[in-house]
């Protein structure tokens, strides 16, 4: 009885598991729960500030952004970061303060290759690497799943373990003759 | 002195040409004195290499400015500790570092090998050489380290160096940074032997997995110097360089994280061929580019191919390492191709649910992040070369692309372990995933309530609930065995169950390691800044924090003078201490830097920077960091680590064996004693 009730409670946990699943997911894509409190702080303008100049490389040769630039008295961030405060202090949009350095320094200010021309291909490859990998190690299970027996059969790995176990015992009269056979080599 | 170095090299080199003359020459003439000569001329190789770097070591310590890679990288001021790391800061000395590093590798590797693998060492020592003779190469020929400076004097030239030295980069003045390059070397110079093995083994046609075993060891330490390395490297990142960040995705940070992808990936795909003899030619694939990745990882640090804040030294020695790295692949490409049919593998699948679909995922996963970095690193040089238009790919674009993937390999490891081998049943999933797939939902739907509502976090958190529960419950499952068998607690039959399946559970420790980290990693999502100019007096807030700017001081020492801020730090009214961050210019370079102040706690991190000196001179820019969760990633880390040493300790039950099979070969050779004396008795 106990068993028995215990593997119910189990069947109704693992009934409930998807609608669990279900219910937090349609909770969660409607924004159900309550809404927290946000870590930040800062003013409308210092957050403008590090918006900009997160969107903005240093031209230091350091690879970092504009706002993270570690070295001491870097006359590139500093001289981005002064433009920016500026520009925003004059109400310019970040649009237009972003376009203003491309202008002045080209495409390699900003963090990310531009999404046009050949600079797409930066964007694509990764995620054409991962389809096509993805597609190549579907096929290579679907291949290794159907793999052909050496009679020309097409077989799973469930058939052959099926096909084991329906095969037939050996005749008792030959495990008999090997077993005198090799009692017969134990005696030599 | 240094000319018996500079000779001690050259000599090492014509050393490397001829063990690996010999080596093949004894194999394929059957001289087995020439082959012993070649297994000798390598332990000749190690003295010659150790008497070159012992004395580049005694020059940096004494300060003998006559040579140009002490007057370049080390100053008289300097502490002695960072004087003998000096040696791996220029190019001279990290290529003789790697040179050394490979010679003890190939001694050990030969000494440890030579009798149980008579057919393959000929060729292992040879590949080990060709890779030993390129960097000795460029040692002799390119970067010597022992060059003399000279000066005009009476208009004659004289040997003669400067007074003091040019000082060492102050950013690689840090206890870490100096542990930090002979680890990342490790693990790209360990590489090199698995490496060898698996060419020797396609060369020879030998038994598909004996390198293999022979090289496990090697491999997982090499992945273990290599993971070391890149902690260490993002501690150094986070604590000295003063942005607040770990990981910058720099051009040098990913060449250290590429063959650590590859190699990963190799440690798992491994185990497939290990129990079903399956992806022979892929775990080929896999060993040749980690170790292709690791010469490449040499190459973009030393032959600045890419701007970096890491690349320290830089060369002409470009074209030399592209060209080894062609030659290399192509011919390790060519054999792989002519061996194909000789790699043939067991390729049958019993089920899509099972640990080697897993296997197979994780892979392409691991693959792809490897693929995604390298394609972002080379793109700007790629970009210039076809459209003469220069382009920067920074962070922004690396966590687009590697933060998805990461996730997957996140959930991966949460559920690829707990998939059986061959097939797993329905119900083996649902015992298996149940409990934490609830209780990561609890998780996230806590986090959600909270306030956490962006997706990667929350799926992040998830995952990291989801993947932690699935270790617990392995561990708990196996301990509750043998703590009812035994009648020990659980935590000592957690300790049993270990000891008995070593690379198992170890492996789940170290995947709880990773857990930990990608904790870390998600609590740059809750990341707050501020930067304000202060006098002092002056306070500043942020988050629930009050920042009290005390005095600004300057002090000095022979190595570099200091200008100190001191900052009281309050939650509320309580005062939390005293944080003090610097900005130093160093005397011999001339080079500022800043000295974070970071108060750590396992929550959050309150990260200090002293930025410099507003246009007035009398402001102190200062700039302060809420890193939420950090502090998980150094103690995942350390657990990563731990969970690697685990897996290198053989099982219990291996040990067992072992001694088993020992008796067992004590018996029979008594017993084969014992019928020889009959024999002759008889006779």
């Amino acid at each position: 009885m106990r068993i028995k009730k215990k593997f119910s409670n189990r069947m109704s946990w693992s009934r409930q598991f998807p609608r669990v699943c279900t219910l937090y997911l349609l909770a969660f894509a409607l924004g159900l729960f309550p809404a927290g409190s946000s870590a930040q702080d800062a003013s409308s303008d210092e957050v403008a500030f590090r918006r900009v100049s997160n969107k903005l490389m240093c031209q230091c040769g350091c690879n970092y952004m504009v706002l993270s630039c570690n070295h001491v008295d870097c006359p590139s961030a500093t001289y981005i970061r002064r433009t920016i405060k500026t520009s925003l202090s004059e109400g310019k949009s970040d649009e237009v303060i972003i376009a203003g350095f491309v202008q002045e320094y080209g495409v390699r200010v900003l963090p990310e290759p531009p999404r046009e021309g050949f600079s797409w291909l930066a964007w694509i490859m990764p995620f054409a690497g991962l389809g096509l990998g993805a597609v190549a190690v579907s096929y290579v299970i679907l291949l290794w799943k159907r793999k052909e027996t050496p009679d020309g059969q097409s077989q799973s790995g469930d058939a052959e373990y099926a096909d084991s176990a329906s095969r037939p015992e050996p005749p008792a009269q030959l495990v008999e003759k090997y077993r005198a056979q090799i009692d017969e080599e134990f005696r030599k | 002195m240094e000319i018996v170095a500079s000779f001690s090299l050259v000599l090492a080199f014509i050393l490397a040409v001829y063990s690996f003359a010999a080596a093949l020459t004894g194999d394929w003439a059957g001289k087995e004195r020439l082959l012993q000569s070649s297994y000798r001329a390598t332990a000749a190789l190690w003295v010659l290499v150790t008497v070159a770097i012992g004395f580049l070591v005694y020059s940096l310590l004494t300060d003998d400015f006559r040579i140009a890679a002490v007057a370049s990288h080390s100053n008289r001021a300097l502490p002695w500790f960072y004087k003998v790391t000096a040696l791996w800061s220029g190019q001279e000395g990290s290529l003789l570092f790697w040179s050394w590093l490979l010679a003890t590798f190939s001694v050990v590797a030969v000494w440890l090998n030579r009798q149980k693998h008579r057919a393959m060492m000929p060729y292992v020592v040879a590949i080990l050489m060709v890779v030993q003779a390129f960097f000795l190469l460029l040692n002799v020929f390119i970067a010597p380290p022992f060059e003399l400076l000279a000066m005009s004097l009476n208009g004659e030239m004289v040997v003669r160096g400067p007074l003091d030295g040019n000082g060492l980069n102050p950013l690689l003045q840090y206890p870490a940074m100096a542990i930090h390059p002979p680890m990342l070397y490790l693990g790209y110079v360990g590489f090199s032997v698995p490496f060898a093995f698996a060419l020797a083994t396609l060369i020879t046609k030998q038994a598909g997995e004996k390198w293999i075993e022979t090289t496990r060891r090697w491999t997982m330490v090499a992945w273990l110097f290599l993971s070391i390395g890149i902690f260490l490297g993002a501690h150094w990142a986070y604590a000295v360089l003063g942005w607040g960040g770990y990981w910058g995705w720099d051009p040098v940070e990913n060449a250290s994280l590429m063959p650590w992808f590859t190699g990963t990936a190799f440690l798992h795909s491994v185990m497939m061929q290990e129990k079903r003899g399956m992806m022979k030619v892929w775990n080929m694939v896999l060993i040749f580019s980690t170790f292709f990745l690791c010469i490449f990882g040499t190459f973009l640090t030393r032959s600045g191919i890419v701007s970096s804040v890491h690349a320290f030294a830089q060369s002409p020695i470009g074209p030399f390492f592209v060209g080894f790295l062609g030659a290399g692949i192509l011919f390790s490409g060519w054999l792989l191709l002519e061996r194909l049919d000789y790699l043939k593998s067991a390729s049958q699948l019993d089920s899509m649910v099972s640990r080697e679909s897993s296997f197979l995922f994780n892979n392409l996963l691991l693959l792809a992040a490897c693929f995604s970095v390298l394609w972002g690193t080379l793109f700007p040089v790629i970009s210039e070369a076809v459209q003469d238009v220069k382009i920067s790919v920074g962070a922004p674009f690396f966590n687009k692309v590697n933060i998805p993937i990461g996730l997957l390999l996140l959930f991966l490891t949460g559920v690829g372990p707990l998939f059986a081998w061959r097939k797993t049943s329905l119900a083996s999933l649902r015992q298996n995933f149940l409990l934490p797939g609830i209780i990561s939902l609890i998780v996230g739907g806590v986090l959600f309530a909270i306030g956490v509502r962006d997706f990667y976090p929350q799926v992040s958190f998830i995952l990291c609930a989801f993947v932690t529960m699935t270790i617990f419950m392995e561990f708990f499952r196996g301990s509750r065995v043998i703590a009812q068998k035994s009648g020990v607690n659980l935590l000592a039959a957690a300790v049993t169950l270990t000891q008995r399946n070593t690379r198992r559970y170890g492996g789940y420790i170290v995947h709880f390691g990773i857990v930990l980290m990608f904790i870390g990693f998600t609590g740059t999502a809750f990341n707050n800044e501020k930067e304000q100019e202060m006098l002092p007096g002056d306070k500043m807030e942020i988050g629930s924090y009050t920042l009290q700017l005390r005095e600004l001081r300057m002090s000095d020492n022979p190595n570099y003078s200091v200008q100190h801020a001191e900052l009281e730090l309050y939650q509320g009214d309580k005062s939390l201490g005293i944080l003090r961050p610097e900005r130093r210019l160093y005397k011999a370079s001339r080079q500022p830097t800043t000295e974070v102040a970071i108060r750590r706690r396992v929550n959050e991190d309150f990260y200090l920077v002293f930025s410099g000196m507003a246009d007035d001179s009398n402001h102190a820019v200062i700039s302060a960091h809420i890193n939420p969760l950090v502090s998980w990633i150094w103690i995942g880390a350390f657990i990563y680590v731990l969970g690697t040493g685990v897996t290198l300790i053989p099982s219990l039950s291996a040990q067992r064996h072992s001694a088993h099979q020992g008796r067992e070969s004590h018996a029979h050779k008594k017993e084969v004693q014992q019928q020889d004396v009959l024999v002759k008795t008889v006779s």
